[in-house]
């Protein structure tokens, strides 16, 4: 049963429980209290603007741009490797060609995939990286705009303000060397048509291109590329 | 970049919704909206500007990495990942000291120099003017009053070892709390009117 509110120590108690100045068992003896005391709770609440301001008083200082940085290659190596390994895990068979069997194509898949992933933690800016910025070159993508990291043969494609994907459509890199095209990651785009793909094998690449294939991605480019990054001048 | 600007008229709890979804670009200006805040408060509790760093990361990313949408119950996005900030700050102060020595003085806030913000949103300036009168109020608070709050909150102690640091009994530090956030509130008040 609860103490009376009539007993001033409450209003003590209720300030030092709002700045959460409490030890575990006066913390669970307020807070009985409160399951029962209109006016206390009432208490409660008139105080809590006054703790939401603390924090707003402390003087305020930038964190260093590398947490900004670290945070968001972490955010976007998960957000890629989630798009991707959902998509080929939907539509694995049906990518599957014809000379590859299921066991050896499921490792190529495991490796364009964990292959992604090892691409964001490699090839950042620093010393040894090169960045090539990329261009538009369909009119279904006029403002798209792309950079490439390379560190050697990994690189890390950036996009942003490519068209949102619908219809389980993904996005595919390609690496040209010369007339050969090879298939790369497939990647989404989130809903300000931002996204990025780890890009392995770039050693003697002349140009990684991105085009829009359905769920699964193709063996061969089934659209015009809608971005291009030009490596042969790098 | 371009596309952003769609999601800069958002709220914070409709970008959150977002940031459940894995959005990255949506997590990127939550960031930017409360990682300043964020990182000043972990600054202020722990002294210390590489923990202070892993600690506003750890909030953001455990953040990103859970699969439970912001629960708008919790008060504001901004009240929620500064309480969880202070949370991790206090975590790690109590576990890295064996013996506290708090910092009786209050020459903390004087201490840390504070940089101007780079963003010139009408937002931002607004959380300025919040700033500014949060401090005025503060200022205004007698310094015995002033100190047993900021132990409580950014010290993480309770009444009893705040009571036993100071010497006071510990009624007294209770009473000091009750008419600090009392002053607070009211002086809050005060400014909105």
């Amino acid at each position: 049963m609860n103490e009376s509110h009539d007993d001033p120590r409450w209003e003590d108690e209720i300030a030092a429980y709002a700045l959460d100045a409490l030890a575990g068992d006066e913390r669970a003896s307020v807070e009985a209290h409160l399951a029962g005391c209109d006016r206390c709770r009432r208490q409660l609440q008139w105080f809590e603007p006054a703790v939401r301001a603390l924090p707003e008083a402390v003087p305020q200082v930038d964190p260093p741009r590398r947490l900004r940085r670290r945070l968001m290659r972490e955010v976007r190596a998960d957000a890629a490797a989630s798009a991707a390994a959902s998509e080929n895990r939907r539509s694995r068979l049906r990518w599957l060609p014809p000379w590859l069997s299921p066991v050896a194509a499921t490792a190529v898949l495991a490796a364009v995939v964990v292959g992604g992933v090892i691409g964001f933690t490699l090839a950042e800016r620093g010393p040894g990286a090169v960045t090539v910025a990329g261009a538009p070159t369909s009119p279904r993508a006029p403002g798209a705009e792309a950079e490439l990291v390379q560190r050697g043969s990994e690189g890390t494609l950036r996009v942003a303000d490519l068209p949102s994907l619908r219809g389980g459509d993904v996005y595919q890199a390609w690496v040209r060397r010369g007339d050969e095209i090879e298939p790369s990651t497939v990647f989404a785009v989130d809903s300000a048509g931002e996204g990025s793909a780890g890009i392995s094998g770039l050693q003697g690449a002349d140009e990684v291109m991105v085009t829009r294939e359905p769920r699964g991605g193709s063996e061969v480019p089934s659209t015009e590329p809608l971005l291009s990054v030009d490596l042969s001048r790098s | 970049m371009r596309g952003r600007k769609k999601l800069a008229s958002l709220s914070d709890e409709d970008l959150m919704a977002l940031v459940a979804e894995k959005d990255a670009a949506a997590f990127e200006l939550f960031y930017e909206r409360h990682g300043r805040a964020a990182f000043s408060l972990a600054y202020r509790i722990l002294g210390d500007r590489g923990q202070a760093e892993d600690v506003t990361q750890e909030t953001f990313l455990s953040t990103w990495r859970s699969n439970a949408a912001f629960d708008p119950a919790r008060g504001s996005v901004r009240t929620w990942i500064l309480g969880v900030v202070r949370n991790r700050a206090i975590d790690l102060v109590r576990r890295e000291s064996a013996k506290r020595s708090p910092r009786l003085e209050l020459r903390s806030d004087e201490a840390i120099e504070e940089t101007s913000s780079a963003a010139s949103t009408e937002e931002e300036a607004m959380r300025r003017e919040t700033q500014r009168e949060v401090r005025t109020v503060l200022d205004g608070l007698p310094p015995a009053q002033a100190q047993v709050v900021q132990l409580a909150y950014f010290g993480g102690f309770s009444q009893s070892e705040i009571a036993n640091v100071l010497g006071l009994p510990v009624g007294t530090v209770k009473g000091r709390m009750r008419l600090a956030l009392t002053k607070v509130r009211s002086g809050l008040a005060e400014q909105v009117s």
